[in-house]
């Protein structure tokens, strides 16, 4: 594996800090705080036209081509100033990779350009429910063929973008006789599609700025050319991208742990105690040196998960130990990071403490931290066997 | 490194102590339950202070209560907030009953006066938007200190408590430090133990009965075996408080300041995990502000991040070992 980047990797990634330093670091704590919805869809808007929402999308539908490097490199970028808008990004990009990989030509062309455009703010993907988390095999929500329709009925929770999404990729039982994951089908359900509502916001403890909806399903009427892929084989699409969203999600925990961790450094370098600087002292030191070793590790993790995902070789281990990987240790680097600071940490004058709520999720969301465990140790002892 | 004989340290509570323990969880269940802590949002609520205060609890190491005992009804009263997550300045209110005089200690004991510790040096004031005595750690010394009101602005916090930020006026070194800062410690390390083993006691709950992939989440090794290793890793600094108390109900001050900083380092690192671990067994649900979890783990934060900090329990632990390198 060839870990040298290229121009055009490079160039992304000049192009997301930028967008990053100077767009979102300015906004990021008023958004924290207050919520701005407008500045927040100004800037996913801002991103779109920079490219950054279909970063693994053909050229032909208006996505940019660059692979899944790159994605990683942006994620990691937006992140390290503003880890709501990150995940927006990072959930767009999975959702419209999901479209690329399984949607029929009539729907790439036109979903697809209005996802990396920006007409549509967001994507949504919507699979977690409230008696299926980690295990979304066993979902209730249901679709019945109706003559030329599908009539969707259940609801979805946690849903990232759940209010701005204008369109959701949506997963239901369509054969109850089925095992657990056999009988589920995937559709495109836009937003503002009669039957479909969109519950309030979740009040949450970070990425606040990033809304959280449950999606209530009521005799929802969509098209049969709705359905994405072929029916009753919809489950092990999502379990493939879900692979693919967790390299997001690793690069999204990387950024943070690394903003998190260069705050600190910094801190440590002009606060002085028992009259010297913080930095002087070997215990400080040296929790430096082992976070950023761990978050370094991180990167080259989500590196080679990209890199096997980006030659089409299969991902999936490499992808799940990368976001485990990433998504711990950036949690370990926030919460080092916020205890340097001591009482500072702990107050929202200085940013650690948003960082430290922000990372909590990322070894939550797209997969628990077990579930990568269930995934990598089945892995090696199959291969054992 | 204990001159007390810790083969015959009684860690249980006495008739006594126990009475008051269950008399503070009655006031937490009937006026400070887990809605009312949630949608007081962590502020100040004085009234709840002043009625907590009017049950004696802020008086057991003075004069008016157990005299130079107490520390164990202290242990006692903290963990049994700890577990109702009832917010307010209460380690610091224990250490202010050391060291002040008695007027303004009466203050203290009746709930009237709320107290801010903080460090020297630093502007940061924990509960400084209530605070009418401002005590300021300097070393092994507390100084009382004065601040101008126009000064003090509020700050926000992770969790929302009402601090503030103001530079202070320094005033008398105050006598009493020394048992101050070991009721403090015993004080912090009792509530975070306690409110750390309510949030096992609640994830461990929630895993008997969620079900994914058709079984209790508790019957997943990799959920079950954090939550035992948190239980214990709070259980044993739960018996460092206890241990602390004892000693110093006992009068062996050396005994309980080794105690007093072991619990209250142990009780921070075991703390913190089990907010680490119980967010992980609650997942999804865990993340939102009406969920089961945020609103301990965030008091967890509080109590290990707010001044003055655990630097003097670590300094204090080093030059036992005879690695002290600050004075
Ligand atoms: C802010 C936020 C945004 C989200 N965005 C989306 C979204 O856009 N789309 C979407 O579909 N979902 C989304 N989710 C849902 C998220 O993916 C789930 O919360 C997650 O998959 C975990 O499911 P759960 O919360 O039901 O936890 P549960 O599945 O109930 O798990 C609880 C605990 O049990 C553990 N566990 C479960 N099974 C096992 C096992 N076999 N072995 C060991 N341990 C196990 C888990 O690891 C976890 O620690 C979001 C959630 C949040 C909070």
């Amino acid at each position: 594996m060839d870990l040298s980047l290229s121009e055009e990797q490079i160039m992304i990634q000049d192009m997301a800090r930028k967008f990053a330093r100077e767009e979102l670091a300015p906004v990021a704590e008023q958004l924290d705080h207050s919520g701005n919805e407008e500045a927040f869809l100004g800037n996913l808007k801002k991103l779109a036209e920079l490219g950054c929402m279909g970063l693994n999308i053909q050229s032909q539908y208006g996505g940019g081509a660059a692979g899944v490097i790159a994605f990683s490199l942006a994620i990691t970028e937006l992140a390290k100033a503003c880890a709501s808008t990150a995940v927006t990004t990072s959930v767009t990009n999975m959702v419209a990779e999901v479209i690329q990989a399984i949607g029929n030509e009539e729907q790439k062309q036109h979903y697809l350009p209005k996802l990396c455009s920006g007409e549509y703010a967001a994507g949504g993907f919507g699979l977690t429910e409230s008696s299926a988390g980690s295990d979304p095999s066993r979902m209730k929500t249901r679709a019945v063929r109706d003559g030329d329709d599908w009539i969707l009925n259940g609801n979805k929770i946690y849903i990232t973008s759940g209010t701005y999404a204008g369109v959701f990729v949506v997963w239901a039982v369509t054969d109850n006789d089925a095992k657990p994951g056999k009988g589920i089908s995937c559709f495109l359900v836009e937003g503002g599609t009669p039957g479909l509502t969109i519950g309030k916001p979740e009040d949450k403890m970070g990425q606040k700025a990033s809304h959280t909806n449950t999606l209530f399903f009521e005799d929802c009427r969509i098209p049969a050319s709705a359905l994405l892929g072929k029916e009753n084989d919809g489950f092990r699409v999502a379990v493939g991208e879900l692979a693919g969203g967790r390299i997001g999600i690793g690069s999204l925990a990387l950024g943070v742990g690394l903003a998190a961790m260069d705050y600190a450094k910094q801190y440590l370098t002009e606060r002085e105690q028992f009259g010297q600087k913080l930095a002087n002292f070997q215990a400080l030191q040296f929790m430096l040196a082992d976070r950023y070793t761990e978050l370094e590790a991180a990167r080259l993790l989500l590196m080679q998960a990209a890199y096997e995902k980006e030659q089409g070789n299969y991902f999936g281990t490499a992808a799940s130990m990368a976001k485990l990987f990433a998504t711990e240790k950036a949690n370990d680097a926030c919460y080092t990071a916020l205890q340097m600071l001591g009482g500072n940490g702990y107050i929202k004058e200085y940013p650690l403490e948003r960082y430290a709520r922000d990372v909590r999720i990322t070894s939550i969301y797209e997969g628990t931290s077990e579930i990568q465990r269930v995934i990598i140790s089945r892995d090696l002892l199959r291969t054992v066997s | 490194m204990q001159a007390t004989d810790t083969q015959h340290l009684d860690l249980d509570l006495n008739e006594d102590q126990q009475a008051i323990a269950d008399a503070v969880t009655r006031f937490c269940e009937t006026r400070c339950d887990t809605e009312t802590v949630k949608s007081l949002n962590h502020q100040f609520s004085a009234e709840l202070w002043q009625e907590l205060a009017a049950m004696g609890v802020l008086s057991p190491a003075t004069p008016e209560g157990e005299g130079m005992g107490g520390a164990l009804e202290i242990c006692a009263i903290s963990e049994a907030l700890g577990s109702h997550v009832f917010p307010g300045p209460l380690a610091a209110s224990f250490l202010a009953t050391q060291v002040l005089p008695d007027n303004a200690r009466a203050a203290i004991i009746e709930g009237s006066s709320v107290v801010s510790l903080s460090n020297i040096g630093d502007t940061l004031l924990p509960w400084g938007q209530h605070a009418d005595i401002f005590l300021v750690v300097d070393g092994n010394d507390v100084l009382l200190a004065s601040c101008d009101d126009d000064k003090r602005q509020a700050v926000n916090t992770l969790g929302a408590e009402p601090w503030a930020r103001s530079s202070l006026t320094f005033g008398d070194q105050l006598d009493g430090a020394a048992r101050g800062f070991i009721l403090n410690d015993i004080a912090t390390a009792a509530y975070l133990c306690a409110a750390g083993l309510k949030l096992v006691k609640e994830a461990s709950d929630y895993a008997m009965v969620r079900k994914q992939f058709g079984t209790a989440l508790g019957e997943f090794q990799a959920i079950a075996h954090p939550l035992a290793d948190c239980q214990i890793n709070l259980s044993a600094a739960e018996t460092l408080a206890r241990a602390a108390a004892c000693c110093f109900d006992e009068g062996d001050m050396d005994a309980a300041r080794n105690y007093s900083c072991s619990a209250r380092l142990s009780a921070s690192n075991a703390a913190l995990q089990a907010a680490y671990t119980c967010h992980q067994v609650f997942a999804g649900i865990g993340i939102t502000l009406e969920g089961p979890a945020f609103h301990i783990s965030r008091r967890i934060r509080q109590l290990v991040s707010q001044p003055p900090g655990d630097v003097q329990c670590k300094a204090h632990l080093l030059q036992q070992v005879g690695l002290g390198t600050r004075d």
